[in-house]
């Protein structure tokens, strides 16, 4: 048999290629470490796997952050798989699984699928998002959010905050959290002043890490004349700073950001708050069920109330505002003070337009 | 309210506004057209660059680094180029040298360049994140002084005139040099090209090393200005739409130049009517763009062409 060389040295450079390839994939997609939460931690593992790195200031690092404090507090260890992507989460669940931890999170309600179907598989009790009745007694919880009471209140601060008389919105993608929270956000402008305009612009249907759209947008939204801006948008919210901490329009801008704190990083002085979501008391109380046998009987909600939802209170904000924002929230957690819940575009818009 | 009572009242109409929706669309728009303009050059030569997405990763990381630390976006964009260079450079080993198949090696390296330079952010930027300065721009006197238009399109990073430039340099050479001449016949009758003293190999491996080095740029141009700072896979299809749109334009660079704007616009378009607060599902607002590709797709596409060689591997002799 003839073997054309040339043809060999292709297929063996291929595979380097492919070796190397993999080797980055793996290194990128997969970066997996391990935190103790205490000295002692001994008392078992809660593993979460999320969908980018648990750099980005947003939904990855909370996620991350309230479990290295849930395990802290419990004794425990936590094993951290990040920046996995949608294309392989059923085989890295599955991994997590097959080395039985106490807990498993899911950390993106795009996992859902494969953690229902892994946690119910494998018996691992397993948290997932966003949809309350996705529950299976001792294996499958779920986490929601009533992120828009925290964006209430970020609209009453916007609605004080404003120069121009007009405020802004933008998101990254057609995501029910966002429409709820842009709903909460208009609800909470209009309650101060009824007739504030909102302009409202979306990047994409699912453009949650594009940040030159998100500056883009952003120029767009300051160009019509909003001064404060409530933005939504994972890695997209790097291209809102930069778009609002770069722009020129003649006034001061500010910028309000949500899930996490993007304050180390503001260099441009214009971060005035966000919408905080910390997910640290549902896991301790995930911990507590599995521990009582009844995880999975109920699912979890971050709200005003129990801490899982909060705005951030940064040096920008004067006092007077900051008493009214209190004042709001008492509202809100005693039920005098109703917050829209819009889980759709259209419901989110009506508010916006004041209806 | 009608919408043009909403727009009239959200000063949607304002020259601040069209300026900043016409020159959102130049700046989504550029990063498309230097990555398409290098994909016509590798297309008509007979190689198809599915690489192009992780040559901007490469390009528009190498890029911002360079820009970051040097203080200077042009040698950014030097470096930028470079940086998809790097891909370009395993196309052609790989792909011209050896014969491999393009698409296979083409999404190797997009997987590639989007794994390297996300290890490599997160290493280096993963909790700093650092932004760059707004761009320095370079004004055409008179023109610059149009409303909207003016500001919006004559008040530009000097890349973008460069790049204006460079499409019009682009259908210079494929229409009068022989240049133009070898690359297309690499994609049309390698045999022929070969049987008259040119190399194909050598014709195929300047196309794709133009190809990724003018890709790089594109990238460099999405960190350095479009976005001013690097996130991991930024590019979002961007490389992609690209070869799309190369390829509607049937390799002309002054179409390469109209596709790449009119999606841009589209974007564009898509925020304003958001911001005009136009009451129709933002999902439907927001695919105005792609369905804009479409029709020019419906409209061009029967006329469109590819050269007969494109992914065909030669090797002088081989049947």
């Amino acid at each position: 048999m003839q073997i054309n060389s040339k043809r060999l040295a292709g297929v063996l450079a291929a595979v380097v290629v492919a070796v190397v390839v993999a080797a980055c994939g793996s290194s990128s997609k997969s970066n997996t470490s391990t935190h103790s939460g205490s000295s002692s931690a001994s008392g078992g593992t809660i593993a979460i796997a999320t969908p980018a790195k648990t750099a980005d200031y947003g939904w990855n690092a909370q996620g991350y952050a309230g479990a290295k404090a849930a395990a802290s507090a419990n004794g425990m260890h936590v094993k951290l798989v990040q920046n996995i992507g949608y294309n392989n989460t059923d085989t890295i669940l599955r991994q997590l699984a097959l080395a039985k931890p106490t807990l498993i999170i899911a950390h993106a309600s795009g996992f859902d699928t494969s953690a229902q179907r892994i946690a119910v598989q494998y018996r691992v009790p397993t948290i997932t998002y966003d949809i309350p009745t996705m529950l299976h007694p001792g294996s499958l919880s779920n986490i929601t959010t009533s992120s828009q009471q925290g964006a209430y209140l970020a609209g009453i601060l916007a609605a004080h905050m404003t120069k121009t008389n007009k405020v802004g919105v933008i998101i990254s993608a057609s995501d029910t959290n966002w429409y709820e929270m842009t709903g909460g956000f208009a609800a909470g402008a209009h309650s101060v002043k009824p007739h504030l305009p909102i302009v409202f612009g979306q990047i994409g249907p699912a453009s949650y890490d594009d940040s030159a759209g998100g500056k883009r947008v952003a120029a767009s939204v300051i160009a019509s004349g909003a001064d404060v801006i409530f933005t939504m948008g994972d890695n997209a919210s790097f291209g809102y700073l930069q778009a609002i901490g770069t722009a020129h329009p003649g006034h001061k801008l500010w910028m309000i950001g949500d899930i996490g704190d993007m304050t180390p990083i503001d260099t441009g002085h214009v971060f005035l708050s966000s919408v905080l979501w910390n997910f640290t008391h549902a896991y301790n109380q995930a911990l507590s069920d599995i521990k009582s046998h009844t995880f999975g009987n109920h699912n979890y909600n971050l709200t005003l109330a129990n801490g899982g939802i909060s705005l951030l209170k940064t040096k920008y904000i004067p006092a007077s505002v900051w008493l009214k924002i209190e004042t709001a929230q008492k509202g809100i957690e005693s039920g005098a003070i109703k917050v829209p819940d819009t889980t759709t575009a259209a419901k989110a818009k009506a508010v916006l337009n004041g209806s | 309210m009608s919408i043009l009572h909403f727009a009239a009242a959200s000063n949607i109409f304002s020259k601040a506004v069209l300026t900043s929706l016409v020159a959102g669309g130049l700046l989504a728009g550029v990063p498309l057209m230097f990555t398409a303009l290098g994909e016509t050059i590798s297309e008509r030569s007979g190689v198809l660059n599915l690489g192009l997405e992780g040559m901007m990763l490469l390009g528009a990381y190498v890029g911002f680094v360079v820009a970051y630390y040097v203080h200077s976006q042009t040698l950014g964009f030097v470096a930028g180029m470079a940086g998809g260079t790097l891909g370009g450079v395993i196309m052609v080993v790989l792909c011209v040298w050896l014969g491999l198949d393009q698409i296979v090696v083409g999404i190797a390296i997009t997987l590639a360049g989007g794994g390297i330079t996300s290890v490599l952010q997160g290493a280096q930027f993963g909790t700093s994140y650092p932004r760059l300065a707004a761009p320095a721009t370079v004004s055409i006197p008179g023109l610059d002084k149009i409303p909207v238009l003016g500001p919006s399109l004559f008040n530009q990073p000097v890349l973008v005139y460069i790049g204006f430039a460079l499409a019009g340099l682009l259908a210079w050479i494929y229409r009068k040099t022989n240049i133009g001449l070898n690359l297309r016949a690499a994609g049309e009758k390698p045999e022929a090209l070969d049987a008259a003293g040119v190399s194909v190999v050598a014709t195929r491996s300047w196309a794709a090393l133009s190809t990724s080095a003018l890709a790089g740029l594109g990238g460099a141009y999405l960190s350095i200005v479009s976005a001013g700072v690097f996130t991991p896979f930024m590019t979002q299809g961007q490389g992609y739409m690209a070869i799309v749109i190369a390829m509607l334009a049937r390799g002309k660079p002054l179409w390469v130049v109209f596709g790449s704007f009119l999606f841009g616009i589209s974007l564009s378009i898509a925020t304003a009517l958001q911001l005009a607060g136009v009451n129709i599902s933002t999902d439907i607002v927001n695919t105005l763009p792609f369905v804009a590709i479409i029709v020019a797709l419906l409209i061009f596409a029967r006329r469109s062409y590819l050269p007969p060689a494109l992914c065909l591997p030669y090797m002088r002799g081989a049947k």
